[in-house]
C-alpha cells in the first residue's frame, strides 16, 4: 500500500498523471489521510531540496565554527596590527628625520595593499550560477589575476547594480591594473551611500587613489572624514595627514 | 574585535557574508555557549543551536525585513534560548511549558512556525546530503525543471528512461531514509 502511495504521489507531483488520473487522485486524497500525508511529505522534501541557499549557509556556519580554533580561513580585512606597527614606526622615523613633505605617489605605494578576499573556500559544489561566478572571481583575485577577476566582478555588478561587493572588488582590481581613473569613478560612487558593507573601505581606498592621482585636497578631505567619523584605517589616515603636512 | 551594528549584521546574514558571519560567531557565541552549558547542554549542543538560530533568522529575512529595536545580541539570545528549551521540552514532552516560555520571550508566531519548518527541513536536507552525488544532482535538476534530455546529457549521455527510473529510485530511497529516521516520528504525529 505504501509503495503504491509513493508511486502515485510522485507521479502526481511530477505531473505524470493524466487529467482524469489527477482528478481521481485528488478525490481519493480527500478521504485517504495516509495518501494526503504522503503527498505533503513529498512536497516538503522537494521544497527542502530546492533550498540550496539554506544548505550553503549551514555549511558556511559549520566551517566557521569548526575552523575557529585554527587560523584563518577568512582573512580579516580590518585588522592588520603587525602592518600597522611597521607603519607607525616608519612614520615616526619619517617625522623625526625627514623634514620635507612626502611625495603623494610614494604615500600611495606605502599604504596601498589590495583588499583581502572575503570569500570562504568551500569544498562543496555551488549550484547557483551567480555563486559560481563569485567563487571564480575570488579565485582569480587570490591568484592574483586581477584582469580576469575585474571582468567577472564587472559582469556581476552590471547584472545587479546593487551588488556593492562586486563593485568594490572591481575597483581594487582596477587599481591593481593601474587603471586609476576608472577605479576613482567606482570608488567615488561607492562612497555616496553609507548603507553597505564596503563603505568604510571604499573611503580609504578612494583617499589613496586621490593621492596617486595627484588630488591632495580631495585626499585630505577624505582622510579627515575617516578620522572625524571614526572609520576603519583611522590611525593610518592620521599618519598620512601628518606626512602630507 | 570589530563591533557591528544591527544593519550590518542583518545584511551580512542576508548575503551570507562569511566575514560578518565569522564576526557574529566570535562576538556572540560565548554567551550562547555559557547559557547552554549552564542548562546541562554540551559545546556541540551550543554550536548546533547557534547555527540553527542564524538559519532561522536568515529564513525570516528571505520573507521580510527584521526590525530589531534593541541589540542584535538580545534578539539572538532570545531565539537560541527558545531553540534550546524547545529541544529539551521535546525530550521531556513539555510542550505546554514551551508555549509559556515563547510567550515570555515574546517570540512572534512567525518565528515559532519557522522553527518547526526549519527542524523538519533540516532532517530532510540531512538525508538528501547522505545520498550519492549523482542522486543529489538528478533530483536537483528535476526540481529545477531542467529538461530530461539535458539531465541525461549532463549525467554522461545516458538514456532518458534511465534518468527517469534513477530519479524515481533516488527519491524513493530518500523518502524511506527519512521515514526510518527516529526523529521523523515526532513530525508524523502532528
Amino acid at each position: 500500500m505504501k509503495r503504491n502511495n509513493f508511486d502515485l504521489t510522485e507521479r502526481y507531483l511530477m505531473g505524470d498523471l493524466s487529467a482524469e488520473e489527477s482528478t481521481a487522485f485528488e478525490k481519493l486524497m480527500e478521504t485517504d489521510t495516509e495518501l494526503k500525508a504522503e503527498l505533503n511529505l513529498g512536497k516538503e522534501i522537494n521544497e527542502a531540496i530546492l533550498e540550496s541557499d539554506i544548505m550553503n549557509l549551514r555549511h558556511t556556519m559549520s566551517e566557521i565554527m569548526n575552523k575557529k580554533q585554527k587560523p584563518v580561513f577568512i582573512k580579516n580585512p580590518f585588522l592588520w596590527p603587525a602592518t600597522a606597527a611597521v607603519f607607525i614606526l616608519a612614520m615616526i622615523i619619517n617625522t623625526l628625520f625627514i623634514s620635507s613633505p612626502a611625495d603623494k605617489n610614494d604615500i600611495f605605494k606605502k599604504y596601498y595593499k589590495a583588499y583581502p578576499s572575503v570569500y570562504s573556500s568551500r569544498s562543496s559544489q555551488k549550484q547557483l550560477r551567480d555563486q559560481q561566478c563569485l567563487r571564480i572571481a575570488f579565485e582569480q583575485y587570490e591568484k592574483p589575476d586581477f584582469e580576469s577577476a575585474g571582468l567577472l566582478f564587472k559582469e556581476m555588478w552590471i547584472k545587479d547594480s546593487t551588488n556593492n561587493m562586486a563593485k568594490f572588488y572591481l575597483s581594487i582590481a582596477l587599481i591593481e591594473q593601474n587603471k586609476m581613473n576608472e577605479a576613482e569613478k567606482y570608488l567615488n560612487e561607492l562612497t555616496l551611500n553609507k548603507q553597505h558593507l564596503f563603505y568604510e573601505q571604499s573611503v580609504w581606498y578612494l583617499a589613496l587613489v586621490y593621492l596617486n592621482n595627484n588630488k591632495p585636497d580631495e585626499a585630505e578631505r577624505l582622510l579627515n572624514k575617516i578620522i572625524s567619523e571614526n572609520l576603519s584605517n583611522k590611525t593610518r589616515a592620521k599618519q598620512i595627514l601628518k606626512s602630507l603636512n | 574585535m570589530e563591533s557591528l551594528n544591527n544593519e550590518l549584521i542583518i545584511e551580512g546574514i542576508r548575503s551570507q557574508n562569511p566575514y560578518i558571519l565569522n564576526q557574529i560567531y566570535t562576538n556572540y557565541f560565548p554567551e550562547i555557549r555559557k547559557f547552554i552549558i549552564d542548562n546541562n547542554g554540551t559545546i556541540q549542543d551550543a554550536k548546533d543551536i547557534f547555527q540553527e538560530a542564524i538559519i532561522i533568522i536568515y529564513r525570516k529575512l528571505k520573507v521580510e525585513n527584521i526590525v530589531i529595536t534593541k541589540s542584535f545580541n538580545l534578539y539572538l539570545i532570545g531565539v537560541c534560548r527558545y531553540l534550546w528549551y524547545r529541544q529539551v521540552a521535546f525530550v521531556k514532552n513539555e510542550s505546554e511549558q514551551l508555549n509559556h516560555f515563547a510567550e515570555y520571550e515574546r517570540l512572534p508566531e512567525f518565528e515559532i512556525d519557522e522553527v518547526e519548518k526549519n527542524d523538519k527541513y533540516k532532517l530532510y536536507q540531512f538525508h538528501f546530503k547522505q545520498l550519492g552525488i549523482d542522486c543529489q544532482k538528478i533530483l536537483e535538476m528535476f526540481l529545477n525543471n531542467v529538461p530530461i534530455k539535458e539531465i541525461a546529457r549532463k549525467m554522461g549521455n545516458t538514456s532518458e528512461n534511465y534518468i527517469k527510473s534513477r530519479k524515481y529510485k533516488c527519491k524513493e530511497q530518500l523518502v524511506n531514509n527519512i521515514k526510518n529516521d527516529p526523529r521523523f516520528a515526532k513530525y508524523e504525529k502532528k
